[in-house]
């Protein structure tokens, strides 16, 4: 099977990965943290170099990186912790429900104000329509890139006009950690959440949830952490504030070598091959006419590996079933982003999505295209 | 022998950080849980009685925050360095 769904997960994952997964299962026993015996202190390292090597991709002190179970999580974990009641928050036409949900949940339980920010071709407009929206923001959410579309966010600029007012930003890089700079990043906004099983390669049940400032974030979740087990509340220092019982070692070891496999790339390669697939797809795709592709030419910087399309009088989850049966893995549907297909137009058939990743080739994308072409008519 | 001294860190990673940062300035220390006499909240650096004090000095000037340090066979863990 041809894997182009890495939106949803990477596969397959480094050889490296599953080693350490195997490994961590058959040696790494023990509680990291909790007791004192050799097994806990030897895996309580093993997570500690991993937590080490996240700070290093994002440019923090790794007491700044909170292990959690996917970027859903983070998200969750971050608005819940930072949005407090009666606030203003502002977020984006291009959201996934990971934001959406939650911001829902409180503007339902806790009173809050959303306001969506439209996202426009041009970076001028769109810093036109927050200019209109930004006065009394306390908290916004916005994601780094379309998991639907693409779209690259002007995040840099967003959020620097964001935090001229005092605002908190909260960035979800689902689609861009291990792809884009997160250093970068990390010096523009307030709070990164990111899942370890997408682009950093790690296993499912894996996320980060990194402090790139002294933003004080509620535990939504609380309970033991190994640390001051005598005192009531939560810890105030952080990770450990954030992590409460046991975490996913067997994970966090195989994301340790997610992590050191993106890091051997040199900076921006894997961005440059995953590019250079989508423009490949969109350029095979634009030929055949019974095709819609809603977003435009892909331009380097403002696309990331993801391009969806639509096929004409077929919904696109009967695109992508005939896709598997041919042998394509690709995801079709509202990819949990309706408000990003309600703004785009693509609500009603939602989209066929190749999400590509670094094991994918040219001859995949060559051989999707004659399938959809086949499925075009 | 009592030639330990107990460094307790405010948590387990701060710990894992600090005890990184000594071997850099080559003062080597063993991470263990703290001990029920001291307190035993989380993990301290054990470290050689004659490596305390520039252990502690370091560790304050690199901002970390020590909870306590208690010598080896001393009773009652203090605040600040003994001795």
């Amino acid at each position: 099977m041809v894997y182009l769904d890495n939106g949803a997960t990477t596969f397959p994952k480094p050889v490296t990965v599953s080693i350490a997964v195997t490994d961590a299962v058959e040696h790494f026993g023990g509680n990291p943290g909790r007791s004192g015996h050799r097994l806990s202190m030897r895996v309580m390292e093993e997570v500690f170099t991993t937590r080490v090597l996240a700070a290093g991709l994002f440019g923090v002190s790794p007491e700044n990186i909170i292990f959690t179970s996917n970027c859903t999580d983070s998200l969750n974990k971050a608005i819940l912790g930072i949005v407090r009641p009666g606030d203003t928050v502002l977020t984006t036409t291009l959201e996934h429900n990971a934001v959406w949900r939650p911001l829902k949940q409180l503007e339902k339980q806790q009173g809050i104000t959303i306001r969506c920010l439209p996202i426009r071709e041009r970076t001028q407009d769109t810093l036109t329509e927050l200019d209109r929206l930004a006065d009394g923001v306390r908290v916004a959410v916005l994601t780094h890139c379309s998991n639907v579309f693409g779209t690259i966010m002007p995040v840099k600029e967003i959020a620097a006009r964001l935090k001229e007012k005092g605002a908190v930003v909260i960035c979800d890089t689902a689609c861009t950690a291990g792809v884009l700079d997160m250093r970068a990043l990390a010096g523009q906004v307030d709070v990164i959440c990111a899942p370890g099983h997408k682009a950093l390669y790690g296993p499912t049940g894996t996320g980060l949830l990194v402090r790139c400032s002294d933003v004080d974030i509620r535990p939504v979740f609380s309970g033991g952490t190994g640390m001051d087990s005598a005192n009531p509340y939560s810890p105030d220092t952080y990770p450990e504030r954030l992590e409460c019982g046991t975490l996913n070692t067997v994970g966090i070891l195989g994301l340790r070598e997610g992590i050191r496999f993106v890091s051997g790339f040199k900076p921006g390669e894997i961005y440059d091959r995953e590019f250079a697939l989508i423009r490949r797809a969109y350029k095979g795709l634009a030929q055949l006419p019974g095709v819609i592709l809603p977003t435009p030419v892909p331009e380097p910087g403002k696309q990331a590996g993801i391009l969806s399309f639509q096929v004409k009088n077929v919904p696109s989850e009967e695109v992508c079933a005939q896709l598997n049966r041919a042998g394509y893995a690709l995801r079709g549907g509202l990819h949990c982003a309706p408000a990003a297909h309600r703004f785009m137009g693509t609500m009603q058939d939602g989209t066929a999505r190749i999400s590509v990743g670094v094991f994918n080739k040219p001859k995949h994308i060559d051989g999707l295209v004659r399938e959809v072409a086949r499925i075009a008519g | 022998m009592m030639d330990k001294a107990f460094i307790q860190m405010k948590s387990t990673t701060f710990a894992l950080m600090a005890q990184k940062d000594l071997e850099s300035i080559g003062i080597y220390t063993t991470l263990v849980k703290t001990k029920k006499e001291h307190g035993g909240c989380g993990y301290s650096l054990k470290v050689k009685k004659t490596d305390l004090l520039r252990a502690y000095d370091y560790l304050t000037e690199e901002g970390y925050h020590i909870m306590a340090t208690h010598i080896e066979g001393e009773e009652n863990g203090r605040n600040g360095v003994s001795g």
